[in-house]
């Protein structure tokens, strides 16, 4: 039993890999690559609510290892995160965060602030000393008005009326200090965040493919995914299809797959024939 | 430098997508015991606790955080989780480094030693919506091909075909060197 209970995940990190995997650090053997995201995000505020958008490339090292990603994550119907640097960490950090504002929102009863999202954030990265590489531009709309804060992993957080982060992030920041007023109307807000993102995607070698945005306000979030495709892949110029039978193949096993049953039903076919059997 | 921990056993994996079916191939020289293992436990309790089959999502989500929980001492393991609906035949391909990044439901995924070289092959072979034995031919060809520019990697390979009814196991010849 005791064999059991020490299997069953207690929630939290584990460490009991760390003193290998130190060991072999220390004997100049390097660890695989992580993913990152590689990222542009930027996000500014409008007259109504804000604009929030991100590229969707995902790598690990030089490979592109996806072109379709999205890293506007979900906090709270009112609160989006945008997420830039090492990609588990923005998935699993935001998905904890998620669900921590939705026990709080039940709990209050009421819409959560993003004051609120954000200090829970930045406790949470505070306490890990920057280990967690999660680079978040916190979004949202609440009883106080609009608001974008920038997260970094050390726990140091800004409250901005524009911001962008990421690898990109520079190329985009300059695109919306150039162009920025307060009080935008929706349209010159897209605009701006648009073309600030097409910056960063065709020259930040770790940002491409399609701009992704999200624009939020107190009455509406629209989405748009794609806003555009940046740079969209060609069709292939001959069909390298492969005839059957071009692999040699060894051995081959077919191995059929058994259905759960999901439902059975008995249909009584008269009346005095299910007498019978009774 | 050092060594790439990833080299130190080497071996690659692919999957591809195809129209109500999806496959999956490695070489044979890939060694994980202890996340499989740790992994099939999970997935027995779960499947004992509820009653139920697992569905691919699932599966994924429980990879992700088993892999996300050693965030700060990962297992040297990249990892592909396959899987196809029976009733509406949609297909799941996705993948996951070593710490649990969770990836979209795509087309075409690639990890292991060999994997920067089967990506471009995978790309070029894969179109949409083949069928059982087209998908086979593609995913064994640009496995096949990249693995036998890796040194790491090779010695023959394994590739599963999972159509609705089956599974369809082929063992492919390859280089011995």
């Amino acid at each position: 039993m005791s064999g059991i209970a020490f299997e069953q995940p207690a929630g939290g990190f584990v460490f009991d890999n760390c003193r290998r995997n130190d060991i072999l650090l220390k004997n100049n053997v390097l660890p695989g690559k992580i993913h990152k995201t590689g990222t542009t995000i930027a996000a500014i505020t409008y007259k109504d609510g804000v604009v929030i958008a991100a590229d969707s490339r995902c790598t690990a090292g030089n490979i592109i290892f996806d072109d379709n990603v999205l890293k506007i994550h979900r906090l709270s119907d009112n609160i989006y995160a945008l997420g830039a640097g090492t990609s588990a960490d923005c998935d699993f950090q935001t998905r904890l965060l998620e669900s921590q504002l939705e026990l709080l929102k039940l709990n209050q009863d009421r819409q959560v602030r993003v004051a609120t999202a954000v200090r829970k954030i930045q406790q949470h990265l505070f306490r890990y000393r920057g280990y967690i590489g999660a680079y978040l531009i916190i979004v949202g709309v609440d009883v106080t008005g609009s608001h974008i804060a920038t997260v970094h992993p050390h726990g140091s957080i800004a409250f901005l009326p524009f911001v962008a982060s990421g690898s990109g992030g520079y190329t985009s920041l300059s695109v919306i200090e150039d162009r920025y007023k307060e009080n935008m109307t929706e349209d010159e807000a897209k605009q701006l965040v648009r073309d600030a993102l097409y910056a960063s995607t065709t020259t930040d070698l770790y940002s491409g493919s399609k701009i992704n945005m999200f624009v939020l306000t107190k009455e509406k979030l629209d989405k748009f995914l794609p806003y555009e495709i940046v740079a969209a892949r060609t069709e292939k110029q001959a069909d390298y299809t492969l005839a059957k039978g071009t692999t040699e193949v060894i051995s081959t096993n077919v191995k059929k797959i058994e259905f759960d049953i999901v439902n059975e039903k008995v249909k009584a076919t008269g009346a005095h024939e299910a007498m019978e059997l009774a | 430098m050092g060594d790439d921990i990833m080299s130190y056993n080497g071996g690659v994996a692919l999957a591809m997508k195809g129209k109500e079916c999806v496959a999956i191939a490695c070489d044979k020289r890939y060694g994980v015991q202890t996340v499989s293992e740790r992994l099939r436990f999970r997935t027995n309790l779960y499947e004992l606790r509820e009653q139920r089959k697992l569905k691919p999502l699932v599966l994924y989500n429980m990879l992700t955080n088993l892999l996300y929980e050693r965030r700060f001492g990962p297992y040297f393991v990249y990892a592909l989780v396959i899987g196809l609906d029976p009733k509406t035949g949609e297909t799941y391909v996705f993948d996951s480094d070593n710490i649990g990044a969770i990836s979209d439901n795509v087309n075409l995924a690639t990890v292991g030693t060999a994997s920067d070289y089967i990506f471009g092959l995978g790309e070029l072979f894969f179109k949409p919506n083949m069928n059982a034995d087209e998908l086979f031919e593609a995913t064994s060809q640009a496995l096949l091909n990249g693995v036998d520019r890796d040194s790491a990697s090779g010695w023959g390979a394994v590739v599963y075909v999972v159509e609705k009814d089956k599974v369809t196991v082929r063992e492919l010849k390859g280089r011995q060197d």
